[in-house]
């Protein structure tokens, strides 16, 4: 965060640096995963009281949550001081993802180019912008596109290219079954798009295809069946010719639409219509509404912070383009990722030097804070029931999280971040907590609220 | 007033300890859902029909909570109290 606000503020907030995070981070229950896996088996035919199933579950949730997640960054820039006007080329970048069609891995190598403009970008943030986004459920169309875009909004080159190649094993191992296949995406923007000599600089651009499609400006081809001695014996890195097309792209095998495709509205969000939507009003807004949880900036501070979150804000909205079902209104949904995304960075800023009040000793006496003595004697005996409850029926993990989240105010996706858990865990452990002190009080035949009427909306 | 005051903090603190009554949506099907919400509650329709379980989780969420505040905020560009928020959506582009 230090480094990312130097550079903020001096430029326009699609230059600032933006802290990036997939959104998979705050989404992953591996509690819930887990059940999943083991629901999976059993339907499976599989015995999970196997040995050697016994802790399968647990491991695949693991692992899953391991491939969906990814350390934020701060995708730094800086003025182009040198006036560097040639191609920054970075090839063979290695990445693995997993198809959101099957769940299974496709990995291979994405070269990126850019053309500076007024800004430079550090190289090692190139590989790291591959990284953040195939660290999701995606197709290789997507994950190339959403590459391109990522660097033309935050950079704002004079041109972008993105190829992507990748061998899918839900090509090579089910379905058509044809292993070492390897499918080329591409996507360029800018002069790398319209201009030939511009393109001619980057070999790894498919000149030698169809012309990039003028809606994204990217194309995406199969380099066909591996015993073609042809192709076996290419080299896996040059231009290619074109090769033969598959009938269909290996992903997209199941002739079902996929799902956020069939429900997709006639008239789909574009990237454009996101400029005005996901901008500085949603940074100035979340800021202003939490100028009281940050006394420690300044005005000026304020601004930097809101530019910065909507910068993150407009990469996260991009992030779920192709998810959006029409279900609300588009602006609506666009602005729910935008300000999520400007709330958890800003409460991360919050608490960032500040201890978590977590400790048993530290949690306040609710009774002799609630309540006088001349007061209620039946809520002073729920006060006190409820005290007990908490010392005795919790576990220590769930005391913490509850006096934590419902006494202390700690955000739960801080608290998360911290305990290096999730937001989804977190809740299930004061659900799970919340339930037993309900019983306890039963047990205990007191009177306590037993419907939602009263609260808000 | 001290009594009332105390009264509500009482209050306040038992729900906050006790949370929801009634089954609730998890934090992901919570975010899921919260446009959609939000669109029903402003078009004065009925979300607790649209979104069974959305109240109880934002009752016994208080980061939910404050992300649906701050949506209904910004979308209807008009706070709680019936201010104007500055650079709220109301003024905003519409939908594509």
């Amino acid at each position: 965060m230090g480094n990312a606000n130097s550079n903020v503020g001096c430029v326009s907030a699609l230059h600032a640096d933006a802290m990036l995070q997939p959104e998979q981070l705050a989404g992953i229950d591996l509690f819930a995963a887990g059940q999943a896996v083991r629901d999976l088996l059993v339907a499976l035919g599989c015995d999970v009281t196997d040995h050697g199933l016994r802790d399968t579950p647990r491991r695949v949730a693991g692992t899953f949550a391991e491939l969906l997640s990814h350390e934020p960054f701060s995708l730094t820039t800086f003025p182009n001081d040198g006036a560097y006007d040639q191609l920054v080329v970075i090839r063979d970048i290695p990445f693995h993802s997993l198809c959101m069609h099957h769940l299974l891995p496709f990995h291979g190598v994405a070269h990126v180019a850019y053309l500076p403009d007024a800004r430079i970008v550090g190289l090692s943030k190139l590989a790291r912008v591959v990284e953040l986004f195939a660290r999701e459920l995606q197709l290789q169309e997507r994950l190339t596109t959403q590459v391109a875009e990522c660097l033309q909004r935050h950079l704002r080159p004079k041109g972008v290219g993105v190829v992507v190649e990748a061998e899918h094993l839900c090509m090579s191992l089910r379905g058509v079954q044809k292993p070492g296949t390897r499918t080329t995406t591409s996507a360029l923007h800018g002069l790398l798009r319209d201009d030939a000599r511009s393109r001619q600089e980057f070999p790894l651009a498919p000149d030698g295809l169809a012309p990039p499609t003028p809606d994204r400006g990217g194309l995406r081809r199969s380099a066909g069946d591996p015993t073609d001695p042809g192709q076996r014996n290419r080299p896996a890195r040059t231009a290619r010719p074109a090769g033969p097309r598959l009938p269909t792209p290996p992903c997209r095998a199941d002739p079902r639409p996929a799902r956020h495709e069939a429900a997709r509205p006639v008239r789909r969000p574009t990237a454009d219509t996101l400029t005005p939507v996901a901008s500085e009003p949603v940074g100035r807004f979340e800021v202003s509404r939490r100028r009281l949880a940050l006394p420690h900036l300044r005005g000026g501070d304020h601004d930097d912070l809101a530019q910065q979150a909507a910068a993150d804000a407009l990469v996260a909205v991009l992030a779920k383009l192709d998810d959006f079902r029409g279900e609300s209104r588009f602006t609506t949904w666009a602005y729910k990722f935008a300000l999520y995304e400007a709330a958890v960075n800003l409460r991360r800023r919050a608490w960032q030097h500040r201890e978590l009040p977590l400790e048993p000793d530290s949690w306040p006496d609710i009774a002799s804070r609630a309540l006088s003595p001349h007061e209620h004697v039946a809520e002073s005996e729920l006060l006190g029931a409820l005290c007990e409850a908490i010392n005795g029926a919790l576990s220590a993990h769930q005391r913490e999280v509850l006096v934590a989240i419902t006494l202390n105010g700690v955000p739960i996706d801080v608290l998360a971040e911290r305990l290096n858990t999730t937001r989804g865990a977190l809740y299930k452990t004061l659900h799970d907590a919340r339930r037993k002190l309900r019983s306890c009080l039963s047990a205990a035949g007191l009177d306590f609220p037993r419907d939602d009427r009263g609260h808000a909306r | 007033m001290m009594s009332d005051d105390r009264t509500r903090e009482r209050e306040r603190l038992i729900a906050a300890l006790l949370g929801p009554a009634g089954p609730e949506l998890t934090c992901e099907e919570c975010f899921e859902q919260l446009d959609r919400y939000v669109d029903v509650t402003l078009a004065d329709g009925d979300p607790d029909r649209s979104v069974p379980g959305m109240r109880a989780h934002l009752i016994g969420c208080p980061a939910c909570r404050e992300d649906f505040d701050s949506l209904l905020e910004f979308v209807s560009g008009v706070d709680g109290d019936g201010r104007t928020v500055p650079g709220g959506a109301s003024a905003g582009p519409a939908s594509p």
